[in-house]
């Protein structure tokens, strides 16, 4: 450096602390810095928080662009629910354990994503919150799924993992995340690159990831551990649908759903594959097991 | 979790056995915030397309301009003299002439050197680019620079804004597809990286180190089912999908799932077909050679006769990760890596050719910069002199796609040391790949972290000249 200017003395960001900046003098600062982000005099800190913690619960972020609060960002859709949040979240010691309770708690939280008495047309973008958005599973979410229901999900962390291991039953985001190459599973369920910040996550449909549900060895040994546990030999078939449909999907067969699962298995045994473990991959393949409504 | 809970249920027990748990998965986390219907994305280009397809010949570590399609006779008149300016990299040689003789091919005459004796018989296909030139003569940012157009790892790729501008063409086929024998290879993904645009615009890596379908495609075959148990399996499926569906309004979203579906099981046939050059004849095979290069070269005519958007093929090996990058031993190795990749390369063009597919096909042949006009001595063995990284003026060439054949764009000086006529700056080069693909460079912009981005930054002309 050839030409120094003046020196700048240590402080909180002038466009965020406005004139009235103050200056770091105790120690290294980080104190002060800390201090300053969660000044209640600087409501972004919790305003960012609330969004993203909103965002996770209700589908669908107060500002649209999560990591952007300035004048390019977009603006809220409901500026005085967003400060509202922020505010009782500092009060309540920034708890997000209370924000949450209080979110999943709420009447728009509580809705099914079919709302009988608000036509869609009246909110097509669903802006207003008259009904729940039907929410797909993130790839972490729906490979825990398939290990939870085939009832080997590992409740254990540890080091990361990688996840193409066949021995790794752990919930997925325990597993290794390369930034040099990206776990080819990850990249095709829309992780984003992770060396690039991201705001939010790209949700794709790809024949790609239908090909990994039909045919990776993972998967398919799912499926073969879910019919061990549907497959109760002695009990009615029908009953057995029954259960499965309550395991997985968390509602009672319908009487369709039951004939052609009964006519499916009525087939018999036919090749490598058990028809029961056919049934069991159909059941975890399908739309009703990827999202929530 | 289904069985008849023989203990009172906790609070946790509870959360987590209702509906397998879902319930509390749904709350940890969805982040899928701009859901966005998957059906194929086909935008319009912003004008008439001249290429529609382009494969991308990479030769990793840098080949050298002045021993391939730069001729410098100049050099043999300085071969005891040292370059007099203030160089980039401190390391200084004599200048070096070319032990390889250019003599003059094709209707228009281009002088090129003997050491790609094919592709000098396809000349009149090809506009030799001689005044490219970009930023800093390092590897990762060189070749940062040439496939995202900046030095840092950040942005996408040049394959992956083309797949952005131009939607995908076959739905059976990953849009864009990276070549390479070997995982090594210098900076990595980040060169055929998405980054910021979204999923849809990835590049599916493929290591053709094994040419057998199966290794190339993950999850291609299912290892228990055949395809007729497979589809009684589906068409199950497909009807419980569609009971689902009939309770949701039609969800335009969970239709395109059933799509998806539909299309996984088309692709085993479909993709497995066009990935397999076993089926190609004798002849054809021949005409490539057999060799890992040879092979990718193939396979990318397969790929883009089927409507793949976007191919690269990157020169590498086990061995080595950037063998362009003839820093000692230079006029021993040059030469065997030409062969290799001359007649591949020109094999591919005379391909494209008879198939009628090289008139909307941009074949783009080079590295990420150019290699110096005078040597990098070796001191213990002076006969093992090379060719250090260099950046000021180097050469490339395009085929087919709507480029005018049999042509010379630019020029570099006397010795080959910097472009000097129609200087092409790396943004030149990706505005111009963006023009004949139908897109204004300028108007192909992706807005992330508050702005709108673009491939070529606030740069780029398009060399109009070029484009037939």
């Amino acid at each position: 450096m050839e030409q120094k200017g003046e020196i700048v003395k240590r402080g909180f960001l002038k466009i965020l602390g406005g004139k009235g900046r103050r200056e770091f003098r105790d120690g290294s600062g980080r104190r002060e810095l800390a201090e300053a982000i969660v000044d209640p005099g600087n409501p972004l800190t919790a305003r960012v928080m609330v969004n993203r913690v909103w965002a996770l619960v209700l589908g669908k972020p107060l500002v649209a662009t999560p990591s952007n609060f300035g004048a390019l960002g977009e603006k809220p859709t409901h500026p005085d629910l967003l400060d509202d949040l922020a505010v009782r979240f500092m009060e309540n010691g920034w708890s997000i354990k209370t924000l949450t309770r209080e979110l999943v708690l709420s009447a728009a939280y509580r809705q099914a994503a079919e709302n009988p008495r608000v036509a869609v047309a009246a909110d097509p973008e669903n802006r207003l919150h008259t009904r729940m958005a039907r929410r797909r599973l993130d790839i972490e979410q729906f490979r825990d799924a398939l290990l939870l229901v085939s009832g080997r999900l590992a409740q254990e962390g540890g080091r990361s993992l990688e996840l193409d291991d066949p021995e790794n039953l752990r919930r997925t985001v325990y597993g290794r995340i390369s930034r040099k190459e990206l776990n080819a599973l990850m990249m095709q369920f829309d992780y984003p690159d992770a060396n690039v910040h991201a705001a939010d996550r790209a949700s794709t449909t790809t024949p790609m990831q239908k090909l990994w549900m039909m045919n990776n060895p993972f998967v398919i040994e799912r499926a073969e551990q879910l019919a061990e546990r549907l497959n109760a030999p002695g009990r009615p078939v029908a009953e057995n649908i029954r259960r499965a449909y309550e395991a997985l999907y968390g509602r009672p067969a319908g009487e369709e759903e039951i004939r052609l699962g009964k006519a499916f298995l009525a087939e018999g045994d036919d090749g490598a594959m058990s028809r029961w473990a056919q049934y069991a991959q159909i059941l975890m393949a399908a739309n009703e097991f990827l999202y929530v409504d | 979790m289904w069985t008849e809970p023989e203990t009172p249920l906790t609070r946790r027990a509870l959360l987590s056995r209702a509906a397998g748990g879902f319930g509390m998965l749904g709350l940890a986390g969805m982040l899928g915030l701009n859901r966005e219907a998957s059906a194929a994305r086909n935008p319009q280009p912003h004008f008439a397309p001249k290429a529609k397809r382009v494969i991308f010949l990479f030769m990793n570590g840098a080949p050298s301009h002045v021993d391939t399609f730069d001729p410098k006779p100049a050099l043999e008149k300085y071969k005891d003299k040292e370059p007099g300016e203030k160089l980039y990299r401190n390391r200084k040689g004599k200048f070096l002439p070319s032990p390889f003789r250019f003599s003059r091919h094709g209707q228009a005459g281009i002088e090129v050197s003997e050491s790609l004796p094919e592709i000098a018989g396809v000349i009149d296909e090809c506009c030799v680019i001689r005044s490219m030139h970009t930023d800093v003569p390092n590897h990762e940012p060189g070749l940062l620079k040439m496939h995202t157009g900046n030095i840092q790892p950040i942005r996408p790729s040049l394959g992956s804004w083309a797949l952005y501008g131009l939607g995908q063409e076959n739905e059976n086929l990953p849009g864009y597809v990276v070549l390479r024998p070997s995982p090594r290879i210098v900076v990595g993904p980040a060169l055929w990286s998405n980054s910021f645009l979204p999923a849809r615009y990835q590049a599916a890596s493929v290591i053709t180190k094994d040419m057998a379908v199966d290794k190339l495609l993950a999850n291609i075959r299912n290892p228990r089912l055949d395809c007729a148990r497979q589809r009684k399996q589906l068409d199950l499926l497909q009807r419980l999908n569609r009971l689902h569906l009939d309770k949701r309004e039609g969800d335009a979203e969970l239709e395109a799932q059933i799509q998806a579906m539909e299309t996984a099981y088309q692709m085993q046939m479909a993709a497995s077909d066009t990935f397999d050059i076993s089926k190609e004849p004798q002849g054809i095979r021949e005409m490539y050679g057999n060799s890992d290069f040879a092979n990718s070269c193939l396979l990318a005519r397969r790929l883009v006769e089927d409507g793949v958007r976007f191919v690269s093929v990157y020169y590498t090996s086990d061995r080595s990760n950037q063998p362009w990058d003839t820093h000692s031993s230079h006029n021993q190795n040059h030469p065997k890596l030409c062969a290799d990749s001359d007649k591949a390369t020109a094999a591919l063009i005379r391909d494209l050719k008879s198939r009628g597919l090289l008139e909307d096909t941009l074949v783009i042949w080079g590295g990420e910069f150019g290699r110096t006009p005078y040597a990098q001595p070796n001191k213990k063995s002076p006969e093992k002199v090379g060719r250090d990284h260099h950046h000021t003026g180097f050469s490339m060439f395009l085929a087919g796609g709507g480029v005018k054949g049999g042509m010379v764009y630019g020029a570099t000086d006397e010795v080959g040391m910097h472009a000097t006529e129609n200087r092409m700056h790396v943004h030149d080069l990706h505005a111009t790949i963006l023009h004949l693909l139908g897109i204004d460079h300028e108007r192909l912009t992706y807005r992330w972290s508050g702005r709108d981005f673009r491939l070529t930054d606030i740069h780029g002309k398009v060399a109009r000249e070029i484009v037939a």
